[in-house]
């Protein structure tokens, strides 16, 4: 505000806040009763220190209570770590689902199981082994192939080739 | 709760007695929460800083020395340095003050204003607080949401006493200084009671 040293700028916090000492409390009521400036300081102090000191009570409401928190405190103080079991759930999930994808990619994964002439028709895209090829006729699947020895690998266009063969892990 | 209080409450944390440490915990965790607001301005992040500072506190009770300074002067250290650092790594991603003020403010920011409002208290003032500089904001934020004496003020900013007033007499300048620049004037005139 641009007041000069003789101004007890220093003081009015203190004597707003009742820490004066009588003496010196005297000396600023003084000045203040000839000083317009320092008035309209004093009163601006008094105005935000209420607002501030009003503060505490006014965030009452928002703070949760300490004991719904307190529990969650302890237990990180004994070390134990706070389960979250949403997303270890899901860690789980993708992980089990990135090996499949995985484990039926590979070559020698699931798919590769031995080819069995009996009845069912997959009709999917599958990486055909051709060995050990075991039956008595030549399935359809296996004559497209063309020819298929043992010991040969034939990977399967990306479109549905029908293979009579037993679908792993199911009857008939 | 009585120094004497305290001290036993202190003792018997530090042999790992769950109900001393909740003690602690219920009584000083109020005004922690308060100030780490104060200084944050987000809720959500204030109660993450203030259990984060009680965890490391309730720890290391053994550390505390009684002799050097007050219990709450000391938890409250652990809390000023850690939102320190909430704040350090914010500011790492926030935007230009200016262009924030622009943007709608988060629904924890809305909900502290709410709430004072509701109370009777302007939310420029609350505004204000937070667009102090930072050592200013930890002097206001300690004297009035912590309800610090100077003499603890001094013991968490590091500095005496009258350092610790004179921070927060300037940090009270810049408020004043803020509001007017917001268009928010003093209301109470105290002519007629120092005339």
């Amino acid at each position: 505000m641009g007041l000069s040293t003789s101004h007890p700028r220093r003081d009015l916090l203190a004597m707003v806040e009742g820490r004066l000492e009588p003496s010196a409390r005297a000396r600023v009521e003084q000045h203040l009763a000839t000083c317009a400036p320092c008035r309209a300081e004093a009163a601006e102090l008094v105005e935000l220190s209420d607002t501030l000191g009003g503060l505490p009570s006014a965030m009452r409401p928002l703070m949760a209570r300490p004991a719904d928190s307190w529990s969650r405190v302890w237990a990180r103080v004994q070390g134990v770590p706070i389960r979250r079991v949403a997303p270890q759930l899901n860690l789980y999930v993708s992980l089990a689902a990135v090996l499949f994808v995985l484990a039926a990619a590979l070559p020698g994964g699931l798919a590769a199981q031995p080819l069995t002439v009996t009845a069912g028709v997959i009709q999917t895209p599958v990486v055909v082994q051709a060995t050990p090829i075991t039956g008595t006729a030549p399935a359809a699947g296996a004559e497209k192939l063309g020819t298929a020895q043992a010991g040969d690998r034939h990977v399967a266009a990306a479109r549905p080739i029908p293979i009579q063969t037993p679908i792993p892990g199911q009857k008939g | 709760m009585t120094a004497e209080e305290l001290g036993q409450l202190i003792e018997r944390g530090r042999r790992g007695d769950e109900s001393a440490c909740a003690a602690l915990y219920f009584h000083f965790s109020p005004p922690l929460m308060r100030l780490c607001l104060g200084l944050l301005g987000d809720l959500q992040d204030a109660e993450e800083v203030t259990q984060d500072a009680f965890v490391y506190a309730l720890r290391n009770l053994s550390r505390f020395d009684a002799s050097r300074s007050a219990f709450s002067s000391w938890l409250y250290t652990i809390a000023l340095s850690r939102c320190r650092n909430k704040r350090r790594r914010k500011l790492l991603v926030q935007l230009p003050l200016e262009l924030l003020s622009a943007e709608t403010p988060k629904r924890q920011d809305r909900l502290v204003e709410t709430v004072l409002a509701r109370r009777g208290v302007r939310d420029q003032v609350w505004q204000a607080l937070q667009s102090l500089r930072p050592h200013l904001r930890e002097a206001v934020a300690l004297r009035y949401l912590g309800e610090m004496r100077y003499k603890e003020i001094g013991e968490v900013l590091d500095c005496n006493p009258k350092t610790a007033e004179s921070r927060v007499r300037l940090g009270l300048d810049e408020l004043r200084q803020s509001l007017r620049e917001r268009g928010v004037e003093a209301e109470l005139d105290l002519v007629d009671q120092w005339a």
